[in-house]
């Protein structure tokens, strides 16, 4: 659990500037073994080099701050050479001149042996003025939420999964995301992304049932607590499929940003949102794969969770009628704000469009 | 509440001086502001927001100011006049804070009173305004159930007996489309400012307007999001909150003839001898208007 400074509060009231001066504390030491000593903490070590790589636009420091190879993950593809990732970003850039990242928040972990792992929240503005993977120029002006969970170890990431919001990002465009994700469908996506894919839909829809996990009592710490929370969520909603626990996570009022659009306000529009979701697969399994507990304030804490869901895909939609019955993954990040025993906010993160053009790739291949 | 007045008066000065840097000083890189239903972030994307409101409406003098707040949520709602304009302009901006930067605004313009004070045709207006987000709101069961839980705006804030019985009374005209229970909600001369119009009308207004809703709103279902009361000014309060339901317009496509939309909703709202003496309530119809026609 971090701690949280009573006397600056949580970096969310940070005015950007103070964190990017951000200094280590030297009566602490340091505190981040095998990383430079300007970094006071895995936070700060994340704020800052995502402002220098991605903000500052000095895409080839990523040289300084990744491992070479350093695995990428995402549902629409695969890298681990940095060269790859810096080519990628200038095409972003190219097409997305003025693309800012503005950090929301980080959630993290001490995995122990001077390994760290990061939730990065981030939402990123831009104008669409170039041609790219959304299609010749819209001249449009959107924003996408992205987490980007890392491994970071000795001053560099060596490991990260990356959710975007991609179907939100297309609709502010004026793009139908059905339409771009069969376009995105006709790229064939590298040899190790395929096995990649294959092998996490075989983990995840071969794992057992779990224990049912019960949402935490208040006696629990908040690390503990936090866990619960992470496992219960995952679990009850989207294993058992038990909608009615919305009204025990949730605060009544609580706010969601899911993807697509879907921002529903309230337990009813919130349970809606997770019917009208799952309803378009079968046969799921939904995994926790990582979590990460962090406090906010005295009496709130923040629970980052991986997780990944497989199963088929039975929708409704006439665009994806080929795709019935075919085999579908999702990979997803979820920050919940949990205050009082209950969730105030969420954040849902994912690439619905590749999610989609995977799938139409698949039908395509058969 | 010194820290929240503090925040108060870049928010005036945005909008009667244009204090775009005053302003700006009061937002983190993180901030979000929101207007016209449409959710901006950074420095471009919201000063675009204040650019087109003050390129419309120009700057003026604020002729009176509504506010609430507590430790980390204000609302204002300022009405500003501009010299050789007969027709005031009013504007809601609920934001939460830290008592020195807002981390989340959200602002609701009247647009009718907009066009009005700028004689020009309401869809006019509107085609200047952004687009709102591309929201995708889900169907779900809007019914309540016996064993449901539900929540009432008064439970979100510790509010005394005094004022709690007519503010349930208030939410259940708007929850229950319970248009009688402004009777017991309201005093019979009530000033009730409704959307779009400068001067107060009685419940009887209220009545028409709210019952107008509900029939362009089906399958409605509204959900509280925030209440802003301070003991220290017992006798008003402010909410915010939100109603769905089905949209219906005159498209071809008998499938596009229905959309589920959301229209946020501010309220404030004053109290003398236990019933609502004084409402102001603000909601952009805009937003309302391009959701239920727009084909995200």
């Amino acid at each position: 659990m971090s701690p949280i400074d009573p006397a600056s509060g949580p970096r969310h009231w940070q005015p950007i500037a103070s964190l990017l001066e951000g200094k280590p504390n030297p009566a602490k030491g340091s505190c981040l073994p095998g990383f430079d000593r300007e970094f006071s903490g895995i936070e700060d070590f994340i704020i800052k080099i995502t402002h220098r790589i991605w903000e500052q636009k000095n895409v080839g420091r990523c040289a300084d701050y990744y491992f070479d190879p350093c695995p990428v993950h995402t549902l629409g593809g695969y890298s681990d050479s940095v060269d790859e990732v810096t080519q990628n970003t200038l095409a972003t850039i190219s097409a997305f001149p003025d693309r800012s990242l503005i950090g929301d928040n980080v959630v993290w972990s001490d995995e122990g042996d001077g390994v760290f792992y990061s939730s990065h929240r981030i939402i990123s503005t831009l104008t669409h003025l170039g041609s790219c993977e959304f299609g010749p120029a819209t001249g449009r002006s959107a924003w996408v939420m992205t987490v980007a969970d890392c491994v970071c170890r000795a001053n560099r990431v060596e490991y990260e999964w990356l959710m975007r919001d991609n179907s939100f990002l297309a609709l502010q465009l004026g793009l139908d995301p059905l339409e771009l994700a069969h376009q995105w469908a006709l790229k064939q996506p590298p040899g190790r992304f395929t096995s990649w894919w294959q092998e996490e839909y075989n983990r995840v829809s071969q794992t057992a049932p779990s224990k049912r996990t019960s949402w935490p009592s208040a006696s629990e710490d908040l690390m503990q607590a936090g866990r619960s929370c992470a496992n219960a969520w995952l679990d009850t909603l989207f294993n058992r499929k038990e909608f009615g626990a919305v009204e025990t996570f949730y605060r009544p009022n609580a706010r969601v940003i899911w993807p697509g659009g879907r921002h529903p306000i309230g337990v009813r529009g919130i349970s809606g949102t997770l019917i009208q979701w799952l309803s378009q697969f079968a046969d799921t399994r939904a995994t926790c794969d990582h979590v990460a507990v962090t406090a906010f304030d005295k009496d709130t804490f923040d629970v980052a969770l991986r997780w990944t869901l497989a199963g088929r895909y039975v929708g409704k939609e006439p665009a994806l009628q080929n795709c019935l019955n075919l085999p579908t993954l999702v990979l997803a990040c979820t920050h919940l704000r949990v205050q009082a025993g209950k969730i105030i906010e969420e954040w849902t993160v994912f690439d619905e469009i590749s999610l989609y053009a995977n799938l139409i790739r698949a039908q395509a291949s058969t | 509440m010194k820290a929240a007045q503090d925040l108060s008066y870049p928010i005036q000065r945005l909008f009667t001086v244009g204090d775009v840097a005053g302003m700006r000083a009061r937002l983190l890189h993180s901030s979000i502001w929101q207007q016209h239903g449409k959710t901006s972030f950074g420095d471009e994307q919201i000063t675009a927001h204040w650019m087109r409101w003050l390129a419309a409406c120009g700057t003026g003098i604020c002729a009176q100011t509504n506010s609430a707040e507590n430790n980390r949520e204000s609302v204002q709602i300022l009405t500003l006049t501009q010299a050789g304009r007969a027709t005031p302009v009013r504007l809601a901006v609920w934001y939460w804070h830290n008592g020195e930067h807002i981390k989340r605004a959200l602002c609701i313009p009247d647009t009718e009173m907009m066009a009005a004070a700028l004689s020009t045709d309401y869809s006019e207006i509107t085609q200047r305004l952004p687009p709102p987000d591309p929201l995708v709101i889900a169907d779900y069961d809007q019914q309540r159930h016996p064993l449901s839980v539900e929540v009432l705006p008064s439970q979100l804030a510790d509010l005394p007996s005094a004022i709690k019985p007519a503010f349930d009374a208030w939410w259940s005209l708007w929850q229950d489309g319970q248009l009688a229970a402004t009777e017991q909600a309201y005093l019979p001369a009530a000033k009730i400012f409704l959307p779009g119009k400068v001067e107060p009308g009685l419940p009887e207004a209220l009545v028409n307007y709210s019952a107008h809703m509900f029939h362009n709103l089906r399958r409605r279902y509204c959900v509280p999001e925030s209440v802003i009361w301070n003991p220290q000014s017992p006798d008003k309060l402010a909410v915010l909150w939100h109603m769905e339901g089905d949209a219906h317009n005159n498209a071809k496509d008998p499938s596009a003839r229905s959309r589920r939309i959301r229209v946020t909703v501010i309220n404030f709202l004053e109290f003398s001898q236990k019933r609502i003496a004084r409402e102001v309530m603000l909601v952009d119809q805009s937003v309302l208007a391009k959701s239920a026609q727009t084909q995200q």
